[in-house]
C-alpha cells in the first residue's frame, strides 16, 4: 500500500479509534463503581499471590537456568563447597607479629568460626605449617603452640615472611596487615543443620546410620534426590551483618578491621541500591506531589496520578508473583519507570480534561473529549513501548531478559489504569468547575507559543541547530566508553571499596575464581607429569597480564605437594617442587591425609581424579575481563594437553566473562526495540515516511545524553543501560503524543502553524508538566549514596528535558517542513494534472 | 484404695527398667566398655573403603597388628602395613597410643619410595585415620577422666537393649584433641560393645555417625568385624567409610621386634 494510500485510510481508521474513546469516557462516567469494583477486586485476587513472592538479588540471578555455566557451578559447589568468601582485612599501623595483635586476631578468628552457617575460616591462625625437624615431620597449625619468648617471634616472623603460603596471600610483606577469609555453609541452614535443634531429647537419633548404605548401594534419600537448596542471600547477607557487627566489636587501635569480597560487594549494592531508590522514590513522588499541586492547584491532580503510578507498581509485582517470574536486580528500575508512565499518562488526560472542563463542559462530555482526545495516544504509548522492551526477551543475561518481560507487564498494567481506572475515579470525584480560564498568558503557554512559533516560522533553522548538536553529539558519542567496574559506584570513602581496594593492592584480590583438574581416573592426581604440567599452568596464570589484569595467588593441591616434599627432605628448598615419583606422590599423599590436616578434603575429589585451583584476582572492570579469560584458558589448556579435562568455574569467573555479553545484548535489545518502534510508528501516524521522520525527535535525545555521558566520563555500564529503558520510554511517550495531536489538529484545520501551535497548546502543556515534575523526581537521585544512582537522576533528568524540547521544537519543525513539502508535491501533481 | 495400689504396681512396673540402668552410672558403663576383653594381640586385614558424596567408592587394604604394651599394659601399640593399593604398598604405620590422654602418641611413618621412616608430630586426634571419616580418636579408648558420662534411657537396637549415654569432654583442650563437642553412645547392655554413636564435630557444625554393622564373637571376644563412619552435615551426607576386618586372630605369638622402626622399615 503507499503512502499516500494509508494517509488517506488512516484518518477514517483513527476518527473511529477516537470515537470509541470517548464513547469509552461517557460509559466510565455513567458506570465508574462497575469499574472501579472490576478493578478493585482484581488487585485483590492478583494480591492474593504475594506471599509467593520470590526475590534472586544473588549474583547467580543474572545466569538463565538454562545456561550450561550454572550447571558446571552448581556442580562445582557440590563437589568443593561454596566459591565465594567474605575476605575480612585488619590493618595496622605496626608489625603485626606481637602476642597483643596476635590473641586479638586470634579472637577474632574464633568468633568468626562460630557465626551459624559459617563452614570455615582460614587466617595465619590456623595456617597450615608443614616442616621437617630433623627425622620428624610436622603438619600443624601455625599457632598450634604460641610462641614463649621474642626470640620465638622473631622466628615467627621470619617464617611467615619466608612462606609462599602466607606472604601476599594471609599477611602483606611489610607484615602490617593480615586477612581472614570466611567461607559461608555451602546448603541453606534447613538442609545444613545450621538452625537444627541443639536440644538431644528432640535429636533424631535413628536417622543417619543407613546413609553410608545408601551411599555405596547408590539408591539416593528422597531428600538426597531432590537437590538440596543452595545457601540463600538472606543467610549469605546474615552473615555479613554478623561479621561486621564483629568486626566493629573487635575495632581498636592498630586493629582496624574491613570486610569485602564479591558477596559483601553484592550486600552492599544490594542494601545501599535498595535503601536509595526507596528513598529516593519517595522523596521524588512528594516532589512530583508537590509540583503537581503548585501547577494545577488541586489536590486531586496529585492523588490520583500518583495512585495510578503506585498501583502500577503494586499489580506488576502482584503479577510477577502470579506467573511466579522471580524478582532479580532488574526489577528496581520498574517503580522509576512506571512512575513516569503513570504520571505521564495522568497528566495528558488530566490536562485535556480540565481544558474542555474549565471551558465550560459537563464531567460527562469533559471525560469524553480527553479519552478522545488522549485516549489512542496514551495507548499508542503503551504499546509502543512496551511492544519495544519485550525485545529484551531475548537476551543471554537474565537480569536484561526479565526486562522484556516484567517492563511491558508494568506499562501495560499503567496503561489500564490511565484508561480504565482514572476515568472512574475522575467521575466520582467531586471537583468544583473554575469556568472557563485563559492561561494564553501563563509563563508555560508563552514558552510553548514561542516554541511553536520559532519552529513554523523557522523550521529549518530549527532543524539546522539540532542536526548541527546531534552530529556534534554523535562525534562525542563515538567516544563513550564501554565499561563495568560496580566498585567505582561506591563513595571513594565507602569501606567496602576502600578494603578492596587495599587487598587488590596489598594481597592480590579478594574475590575468587576456579580452575577444575579432572583427570577423569582414580588416583589420577598421582600422575607426576600432570602435576608438573599443571605447575607450569599455574605458573603461565601468575604471570599473565592482560589489559593490566593479572591474578593474584592461586592456591590448590600442589602447594601440599611441594611443601611436603620439601620438609621430607630436610626443609631443603631445593625439593619445593613436584617429585617425580608417582609412588612417591601417592605416599606423601597417604602421609599427608594421616598427619591430622584436613586441608585435602576440599581441594581435591576422595578418589584422587579431581583437584580444584583457586585463583584470587582483583576486582577489575567487567569488560577487559573476557580477554583475559581467553588468554587464561587458552595458554592453561594448551598447557595442559589431554592429560586432564580442565574447566573454569566460579561466580566471578561467569559473571565477569558475561559483562561484555551483558553489555553487547542490551545495546542489541534497543536496537530491536528502535526496529519495533519504527513500524508502529508508522501505523501511529499512518505514514511511512512521517513515521521515519518522526523516529529522529526519538533518537535525539538518546544521543545527546550518550554525549553528555561520554563528555562526563560516565561510562556505558550495565546500570546506565538500565536508563534507555526509562529514555526509551519517555522519549517515545512524547513524540506519539505530539505527532498524534498534530495530525488530529492538522486534518481538522488544515493548517500546519495552528496545528502545531493548538497541540503544543494542549498535549504541549501536558508535555511540559510531565517533563517539568519527572525530570525534577530523577534529578533528586543526584543526592543519592552511590555515584551510579546519581549518575541514573542526572541523566534521565537530562534526557527527560532534551526529549521534551525535541518533541516542541524539532519535531513541529519537521512537520511544518514535511507538510510544505507535501503541499508543493500535490500543487506540482495538480499543475502536471491540469497542463494534461 | 485399690486405685492407689494400681497405681503402685504400675509406677513400680515402669521404673524397674531405669532402677535397674540406675545401678550403674554412665562412668561406670563406660569404664565396662574400656576394661572388656580385646586380647592382649590381635592380627587382622583391614579393608576400607572410602565413599564420597556421589557414592564413589576407593578401596585400600591394611595388615594390622596391636598388642597391649609391654611398658605399660593400658597403653597399645599398633604396626600397620598397606597391601593395596600398589602406589602405597608396603607404606607402613607405627604407633604407641598412651592411655594418659595428656601424652601425645607417638607415630612414625615408613614411605617405600622415599626409603626414609619419619615421624610425625600428632598432637591431637582429630585427625584422619588413614584418609577415613575415622579419627585416631575413634580407634583408640578415651581417658576416662576425661569425660563426663550421662545415661540418658535406654533403646532398643536391632532387638539388644542399649544404654544411651551422653559423653561431654570436661575440657576445651580435650575438645580440640579429638575434635568432638559431645557424643552419644549406645552400648550394649549384654556385652557392653559401643553399637552406635553420634559425634558432633567443633568444625563446621557437622555430625558423625559411628554403626558396628557386623559384630562376631571369636575366639570368646566381642569384635566388630564391619564399622561404618558417616560424616553429615545437617541433611546433607559428606562422605562415608566403611572398616571391614577380616582374619582375625587374637593372642597370637608376636615377635617383640615387630612394633619397632626397624621392622617399620623392612616390611611385612
Amino acid at each position: 500500500m503507499s503512502d499516500r494510500k494509508i494517509s488517506s485510510v488512516f484518518p477514517r481508521v483513527r476518527d473511529t479509534i477516537e470515537r470509541g474513546f470517548a464513547r469509552w469516557g461517557e460509559i466510565c462516567h455513567d458506570h465508574p463503581w462497575k469499574i472501579i469494583t472490576t478493578v478493585v477486586a482484581a488487585i485483590i485476587f492478583f494480591s492474593l499471590w504475594f506471599p509467593t513472592m520470590q526475590v534472586d538479588t544473588s549474583n547467580e540471578s543474572y545466569l538463565r537456568e538454562d545456561d550450561p555455566a550454572k550447571a558446571t557451578y552448581h556442580a562445582f559447589q557440590r563437589e568443593f563447597g561454596k566459591d565465594e568468601r567474605i575476605v575480612v582485612l585488619i590493618q595496622s599501623d605496626k608489625d603485626i607479629i606481637n602476642e597483643d595483635f596476635l590473641r586479638h586476631l586470634e579472637a577474632m578468628h574464633r568468633k568468626l568460626e562460630a557465626i551459624p552457617q559459617v563452614d570455615k575460616v582460614d587466617s595465619i591462625i590456623n595456617a597450615r605449617l608443614t616442616l621437617g625437624k630433623g627425622d620428624e615431620l610436622i603438619v600443624k597449625d601455625l599457632f598450634e603452640d604460641w610462641p614463649q619468648s621474642e626470640a620465638d617471634y622473631q622466628l615467627l616472623r621470619k617464617r611467615i615472611s619466608d612462606n609462599p603460603l602466607y606472604r601476599n596471600h594471609l599477611v602483606n610483606p611489610e607484615l602490617t596487615s593480615t586477612m581472614l577469609m570466611v567461607t559461608p555453609d555451602t546448603y541453606t541452614a534447613s538442609h545444613s543443620g545450621a538452625n537444627a535443634t541443639t536440644d538431644l531429647e528432640d535429636f533424631d537419633f535413628s536417622a543417619g546410620f543407613d546413609d553410608a548404605d545408601a551411599l555405596i548401594s547408590g539408591s539416593e534419600s528422597a531428600e538426597k534426590s531432590a537437590k538440596p537448596e543452595f545457601m540463600k542471600d538472606k543467610e549469605l547477607y546474615a552473615i555479613i551483618d554478623a561479621i561486621q557487627s564483629i568486626g566493629k566489636e573487635f575495632t581498636r587501635e592498630g586493629f582496624k578491621p574491613g570486610i569485602a569480597g564479591s558477596p559483601v560487594m553484592m550486600h552492599q549494592l544490594t542494601f545501599i541500591m535498595g535503601r536509595d531508590m526507596f528513598v529516593f522514590s519517595g522523596m521524588g513522588i512528594i516532589l512530583i506531589s508537590a509540583l503537581l499541586f503548585l501547577i494545577f492547584r488541586r489536590w486531586v491532580m496529585v492523588v490520583l496520578p500518583v495512585a495510578v503510578s503506585a498501583l502500577s507498581v503494586y499489580l506488576t509485582f502482584a503479577l510477577m508473583c502470579f506467573f511466579g517470574i522471580v524478582m532479580t536486580t532488574s526489577v528496581q528500575i520498574l517503580p522509576s519507570l512506571l512512575l513516569a508512565i503513570g504520571v505521564g499518562n495522568s497528566v495528558h488526560i488530566f490536562t485535556v480534561y480540565f481544558q474542555a472542563s474549565d471551558s465550560g463542559k459537563s464531567k460527562r462530555d469533559a471525560l469524553s473529549y480527553a479519552l478522545g482526545h488522549s485516549g489512542l495516544a496514551v495507548l499508542m504509548t503503551g504499546l509502543t513501548t512496551a511492544g519495544g522492551l519485550i525485545s529484551f526477551i531475548s537476551a543471554n543475561m537474565k537480569p536484561v531478559a526479565d526486562m522484556g518481560v516484567t517492563s511491558p507487564m508494568g506499562i501495560i498494567c499503567a496503561l489500564v489504569f490511565s484508561l480504565v481506572l482514572l476515568p472512574a475515579l475522575i467521575a466520582v470525584t467531586p471537583f468544583k468547575n473554575r469556568g472557563i480560564q485563559d492561561d494564553s498568558s501563563s509563563l508555560f503557554q508563552k514558552f510553548l507559543m514561542w516554541c511553536a512559533g520559532a519552529s513554523t516560522h523557522h523550521p529549518g533553522k530549527v532543524i539546522g541547530i539540532w542536526f548541527a548538536v546531534i552530529f556534534v553529539c554523535l562525534f562525542q558519542v563515538a567516544q563513550i566508553k564501554t565499561s563495568h567496574f560496580p566498585l567505582n559506584w561506591f563513595p571513594v570513602d565507602n569501606e567496602v571499596r576502600t578494603t578492596t581496594e587495599a587487598i587488590d593492592s596489598q594481597f592480590g584480590g579478594a574475590t575468587f575464581s576456579e580452575i577444575i583438574i579432572d583427570t577423569g581416573k582414580e588416583n589420577g592426581l598421582h600422575d607426576p607429569d600432570l602435576l608438573q604440567a599443571v605447575d607450569r599452568a599455574m605458573v603461565f596464570v601468575d604471570q599473565l597480564e592482560v589489559h593490566g589484569v593479572r591474578a593474584g595467588k592461586a592456591t590448590s593441591l600442589l602447594d601440599i605437594n611441594k611443601e611436603l616434599h620439601q620438609a621430607l627432605n630436610g626443609n631443603d628448598p631445593a625439593y619445593y617442587r613436584i617429585p617425580d615419583d608417582q609412588a612417591l606422590i601417592a605416599q606423601e599423599l597417604l602421609l599427608f591425609e594421616n598427619s591430622g590436616s584436613d586441608d585435602l578434603e576440599n581441594i581435591v575429589d576422595t578418589s584422587f581424579s579431581k583437584m580444584r585451583i583457586t585463583v584470587k584476582k582483583p576486582f577489575v572492570d567487567g569488560t577487559l575481563y573476557p580477554d583475559y579469560l581467553h588468554a587464561l584458558e587458552s595458554g592453561f589448556d594448551e598447557i595442559i594437553g589431554d592429560r586432564a579435562e580442565v574447566t573454569y568455574t566460579g561466580l566471578i569467573t561467569i559473571l565477569a566473562g558475561g559483562v561484555k555479553v551483558l553489555i553487547g545484548d542490551t545495546i542489541r535489545a534497543y536496537l530491536i526495540a528502535f526496529m519495533i518502534i519504527t513500524p508502529m510508528m508508522m501505523m501511529l501516524v499512518g505514514s511511512v515516511r512521517t513515521g521515519l521522520i518522526s523516529m529522529i525527535p526519538n533518537l535525539a535525545p538518546i544521543i545527546v545524553t550518550l554525549a553528555l555521558m561520554s563528555l562526563l566520563k560516565i561510562p556505558l555500564d550495565a546500570f546506565t543501560l538500565l536508563i534507555g529503558c526509562i529514555a526509551l520510554g519517555l522519549a517515545v511517550d512524547d513524540t506519539i503524543h505530539f505527532m498524534h495531536n498534530f495530525q488530529r489538529y492538522y486534518a481538522r484545520m488544515g493548517n500546519v502553524e495552528k496545528a502545531v501551535r493548538e497541540t503544543l497548546r494542549t498535549t504541549g502543556k501536558a508535555l511540559l508538566i510531565t517533563s517539568l515534575v519527572l525530570s525534577c523526581a530523577f534529578f533528586i537521585n543526584m543526592l543519592g549514596t552511590m555515584y551510579n544512582l546519581q549518575d541514573f537522576g542526572l541523566l534521565t533528568g537530562f534526557c527527560i528535558i532534551i526529549a521534551f524540547l525535541a518533541d516542541v521544537t524539532l519535531a513541529p519543525a519537521l512537520m511544518t517542513l514535511l507538510v510544505g513539502w507535501k503541499e508543493s508535491q500535490a500543487r506540482q501533481t495538480q499543475i502536471v494534472e491540469e497542463s494534461a | 484404695m485399690k486405685r492407689l495400689t494400681s497405681l503402685i504396681l504400675l509406677t513400680s512396673l515402669v521404673a524397674l527398667p531405669l532402677s535397674a540402668s540406675a545401678e550403674m552410672s554412665g562412668r561406670d558403663i563406660m569404664q565396662k566398655v574400656k576394661d572388656r576383653n580385646d586380647g592382649n594381640n590381635v592380627v587382622m586385614d583391614m579393608t576400607m573403603i572410602l565413599i564420597d558424596s556421589k557414592g564413589n567408592q576407593r578401596e585400600r587394604v591394611i595388615r594390622s597388628f596391636r598388642r597391649d604394651a609391654k611398658a605399660n599394659p593400658k597403653d597399645t601399640e599398633s604396626i600397620m602395613f598397606f597391601l593395596e593399593p600398589a602406589n602405597v604398598k608396603d607404606t607402613g604405620f607405627l604407633t604407641y597410643d598412651f592411655d594418659d590422654g595428656s601424652k601425645d602418641d607417638d607415630q612414625w611413618l615408613y614411605l617405600p619410595a622415599l626409603k626414609k621412616v619419619k615421624r610425625i608430630a600428632a598432637a591431637d586426634k582429630s585427625g584422619s585415620f588413614m584418609g577415613s571419616d575415622f579419627t585416631y580418636a575413634d580407634m583408640s579408648s578415651p581417658d576416662l577422666d576425661d569425660y563426663d558420662y550421662t545415661v540418658m534411657k535406654e533403646v532398643d537396637i536391632d532387638g539388644h537393649k542399649t544404654w544411651q549415654i551422653l559423653s561431654k569432654p570436661r575440657t576445651e583442650a580435650e575438645v580440640e584433641r579429638t575434635g568432638y563437642t559431645q557424643s552419644v553412645l549406645f552400648v550394649r547392655q549384654d556385652n557392653y560393645v559401643v553399637l552406635r554413636s553420634v559425634n558432633w564435630v567443633k568444625q563446621g557444625n557437622r555430625q558423625k555417625y559411628m554403626e558396628v554393622k557386623k559384630l562376631e564373637q571369636i575366639d570368646g571376644i566381642w569384635t566388630p568385624t564391619e564399622l561404618t563412619m558417616t560424616t553429615k552435615k545437617g541433611k546433607e551426607t559428606e562422605h562415608a567409610s566403611v572398616l571391614r576386618m577380616k582374619d582375625i586372630k587374637y593372642n597370637q605369638p608376636m615377635d617383640d621386634d615387630l612394633f619397632s622402626q626397624r621392622r617399620l622399615a623392612n616390611g611385612l
